[in-house]
């Protein structure tokens, strides 16, 4: 072993070291970088010399630049978003819905249908009052009306579920090049011998974003590259091939289904998770849910009074007509006082006999007290009370739900961060390690120039 | 565990998130001083604060219904009693008059004085409250006139959405003792002697059994016939003709009651029908103004003997009158109880309802001023994060 080795010795200890504070400043810079892993430099002592029968250690290198992760935690936190993207869009969804039926606060349809029966009531006192003829029309149209606006809140709503879900199939889509794109840099960065630690933390934030918008499944290859399918096995991304979803509007739904594998087989029963399976369980059961309990209530209120409207007799003295009108297949969204009565109030039928009495009347208010909904085990406001006390709760459980998968993900990230996150007081310290090793590395390049220059003046007389 | 810059932000900005959340939800009950401001506030609760709106609602009418009943049955009592004052100042006439102190000259006075009665009586008997007759029965009919009408058969009615356009006419002599309204329901259309049909004798509440064949005259009942002449137009199922069935003397109404619900499933008949207080039909026992025209007759032919048959009649008259003012206290004091239920049922919703639906707001502001201590804090400590730091001790 030569002096002048020293000097090898000190310049790969001094790259080392600029190494170490390169890796240090590339943390410090990545501190807000979501989902950037804290890398370190692997740093080893390169062989030995035998000098003189003992082995002495003679200088060092940087092996590679390790990335610190975990993966079961990083998986951790992909599964936990599309958790999270499920909850959110649901309880948003729902709470769209809810303010639709918002009818906590009075004037709601609770109220307008007590002043419904109310109208009929007063009717039954004076058959015979315009006045109260025409509080009862009155009272009908807005009964009628506020069905009508709630039907087609609703289906306002499902419209704009509609576009959500394209617009989140786009953006599965994009993604899926996205991660295909990526896989084909690791591919060739990792066969080129280059570290893939960046390119990794990219895949798995794609990853991320693609379980938020969608329910996954994923591998990843010993090259680094990822497969990403959707829960049933329909591929998304099979390392090099992206695929490709699409959605078809067919009529009052949308219908997602893959375009290259099966496109026929539709998948809105298998999407579950992510934001996409709360747009589709929104669009496919929560709507028509509800779309399903006005239309029964509607159809139910028709038919009673209608049915009684029936039995009496208007003030011409012919037996009611129809009452409320309304389209079969869709009762809360056509609804409405039979315009023959709008035009002609005499033709309300109020009287049990054709002399003028008001009994039929009173019989049609009393339908408020009458069990008619649920087989006979619920009165028509019941029923419409147990309609909104359904999305109250809906919403309460979803909130409830939504705390509680935030409550997950913020654990999961604190523990993936703990891991991989950047912690400055460790960066600074690192950095006073590196620097020191710099200083003593460039005192070594200085003391071995003072050894060469006694050696060059050997012998030579001052 | 280590912990990362990011940890701390996000720790404190979850933090801060959280508590403003609460914030804000408190400071939404504060301002509208409700603890249910969404269905999703109380599940539970928002059912039952539809209910129970639902419930008020349903008092609110009922009251309503009962002040209704209230001023009808007042004003049918005072009409009464003046009713009764008539009748004891027409015993008084007759008895002065049954007497051998008086003259025909006397009588034929008095007989004037009888007039003037049966005049005012008519007119308390024709009595109105807004546009309804007090003693119509539910027909809303003038319902007494001066004369005594024979009896007769109205005009035949087609009812004005039939389809049939041909003729209809009423015939025969009525024979009933009461006001009937006869209809005529066409149950299965066609040319007049296929048409099948259904006849009721109450204005079209209960039904006789299907009949087949109009072309013939129709016999309804009590001696009253329909005739149908053919027109362009075939009957059809639906069609209604109607008559009115006038028994002689001089009520034109019905003897039906007018009711109303006063709580949940009690109707309650308030009104006094013509037919049970002034005539000898149904309920009634004595015409009253048969009774005082036979007075007056009898004053003016100078007829002892009738002057003092007609104070039996009068007596009668009186304990008939005396009967509906007792009924008028009885339905008074049924109205009296429905509404003291209703307002302690009204009372106990209203405190049921605030229980819900209102919020305490001694706790809230409680509540609220921890809210701020927590926020204060939360604040405070996100504005000393970096203030633990290596930096701060690296010169």
């Amino acid at each position: 072993m030569s002096i002048a080795s020293l000097l090898y010795v000190a310049r790969d200890a001094l790259g080392v070291s600029q190494i170490g504070i390169d890796v240090v400043g590339a943390n410090i810079a990545n501190v807000n970088t979501s989902g950037y892993s804290r890398q370190r430099p692997v740093i080893s002592s390169t062989g030995g010399d035998y000098v003189r029968g003992m082995v002495v250690q003679t200088s060092v290198a940087v092996d590679k630049i390790e990335r610190l992760y975990d993966r079961y935690l990083e998986g951790q936190v992909v599964l936990q978003r599309q958790n999270i993207g499920y909850s959110s869009t649901l309880n948003d969804r729902l709470s769209s819905i809810e303010s639709i039926l918002n009818e906590a606060q009075s004037g709601g349809l609770n109220d307008q249908l007590n002043k419904f029966w109310a109208a009929w009531e007063t009717l039954s006192a004076n058959p015979s009052g315009q006045v109260e003829r025409d509080t009862v029309a009155a009272m009908a149209e807005s009964v009628a009306t506020k069905l009508n606006s709630f039907s087609g809140d609703l289906v306002r709503l499902k419209t704009d579920i509609k576009t959500s879900i394209r617009d989140v199939v786009n953006k599965i889509n994009s993604l899926a090049v996205e991660i295909r794109n990526l896989n084909e840099k690791v591919a060739e960065t990792g066969a080129k011998g280059g570290e893939t630690n960046i390119l990794s933390d990219k895949l798995m934030g794609l990853l991320g974003d693609m379980a938020e918008s969608v329910g996954i499944m994923w591998n990843e290859a010993d090259d680094g590259t990822v497969s990403v399918f959707l829960e049933n096995g329909i591929p998304l991304v099979e390392r090099l091939v992206a695929y490709q979803l699409k959605a078809e509007d067919v009529g009052d739904r949308m219908v997602v289904s893959s375009a290259q594998v099966n496109p026929d087989e539709e998948l809105n029963g298998f999407i579950t998770k992510g934001k996409l399976g709360a747009l589709i369980e929104s669009q496919d059961e929560v709507i028509p849910d509800y779309q399903q309990l006005l239309n029964n209530f509607a159809r139910s209120l028709a038919e009673a009074v209608n049915d009684l409207h029936h039995q009496g007799y208007d003030s011409r003295g012919n037996l009611g007509g129809d009452f409320f009108v309304y389209s079969d297949n869709a009762p809360a969204a056509t609804i409405r006082l039979n315009p023959e009565i709008a035009q002609d109030l005499r033709l309300i039928a109020a009287g049990s006999t054709v002399n003028g009495d008001g009994e039929n009347a009173a019989s049609i208010a009393a339908l408020k007290d009458e069990l008619i909904m649920e087989n006979g085990s619920s009165t028509l406001n019941a029923y419409f009370a147990a309609i909104i006390g359904r999305i109250g709760r809906q919403v309460e459980d979803s909130s409830t739900d939504l705390e509680h998968q935030n409550a997950i993900l913020t654990n999961v990230t604190n523990r993936r961060e703990s891991v991989a996150g950047v912690s400055i007081d460790e960066e600074m310290i690192e950095l006073m390690k590196f620097q020191m090793s710099y200083q003593a590395a460039g005192r070594l390049v200085n003391v071995t120039d003072k050894l060469l220059d006694i050696l060059m003046n050997l012998g030579v007389s001052s | 565990m280590r912990v990362t810059e990011n940890m701390k932000f996000s720790a404190s900005m979850g933090g801060l998130f959280t508590i403003q959340n609460q914030y804000s939800s408190l400071l939404e009950k504060m301002a509208t001083q409700k603890k249910v401001n969404r269905p999703s506030d109380d599940p539970v609760g928002v059912t039952r604060i539809l209910g129970i709106r639902t419930q008020q609602a349903a008092v609110n009418q009922y009251q309503t219904n009962i002040s209704t009943c209230e001023s009808w049955v007042n004003m049918t009592e005072t009409k009464l009693n003046s009713v009764n004052d008539l009748l004891v100042k027409a015993r008084e006439l007759a008895l002065s008059q049954a007497t051998a102190t008086a003259s025909s000259d006397t009588r034929k006075i008095v007989a004037n004085q009888v007039g003037g009665i049966i005049e005012e009586m008519l007119s308390l008997a024709n009595s109105r409250l807004g546009d309804r007759y007090l003693f119509s029965g539910s027909a809303n009919v003038e319902p007494f006139s001066s004369a005594v009408m024979a009896a007769s058969v109205g005009e035949a009615t087609a009812a004005q959405g039939n389809v049939f356009d041909g003729t209809v006419t009423a015939g025969g002599s009525y024979t009933g003792s009461q006001n009937k309204t006869f209809v005529l329901k066409v149950t299965s259309g066609g040319d007049l002697n296929e048409v099948k049909y259904v006849i009721s004798h109450d204005g079209g509440k209960t039904w006789g059994s299907e009949q087949t064949g109009l072309s013939a005259p129709v016999d309804l009942g009590f001696g009253i016939t329909l005739t149908f002449g053919a027109g362009t137009k075939k009957m059809e199922a639906g069609d209604i003709f109607y008559v009115k069935g006038t028994a002689q003397g001089y009520y034109r109404g019905n003897g039906d009651n007018l009711t109303l619900t006063v709580s949940p499933g009690v109707s309650l008949s308030y009104s006094l029908s013509g037919e049970e207080v002034f005539t000898d039909r149904g309920n009634g026992k004595v015409d009253v103004f048969k009774v005082l025209n036979d007075l007056k007759t009898a004053l003016e032919n100078n007829d002892v003997d009738g002057i003092s048959n007609s104070l039996t009649g009068i007596d009668d008259a009186l304990k008939q009158v005396s009967l509906g003012i007792s009924r008028c206290g009885t339905i008074g004091n049924r109205l009296d109880i429905a509404k003291s239920n209703l307002e302690e049922l009204s009372t106990r919703l209203t405190s049921s309802l605030s229980d819900t639906e209102d919020a305490d707001m001694a706790e809230l502001a409680t509540l609220y001023s921890m809210k701020q201590v927590a926020l204060q804090a939360c604040y405070t400590m996100a504005g000393k994060l970096n203030e633990t730091s290596i930096l701060n001790y690296l010169k």
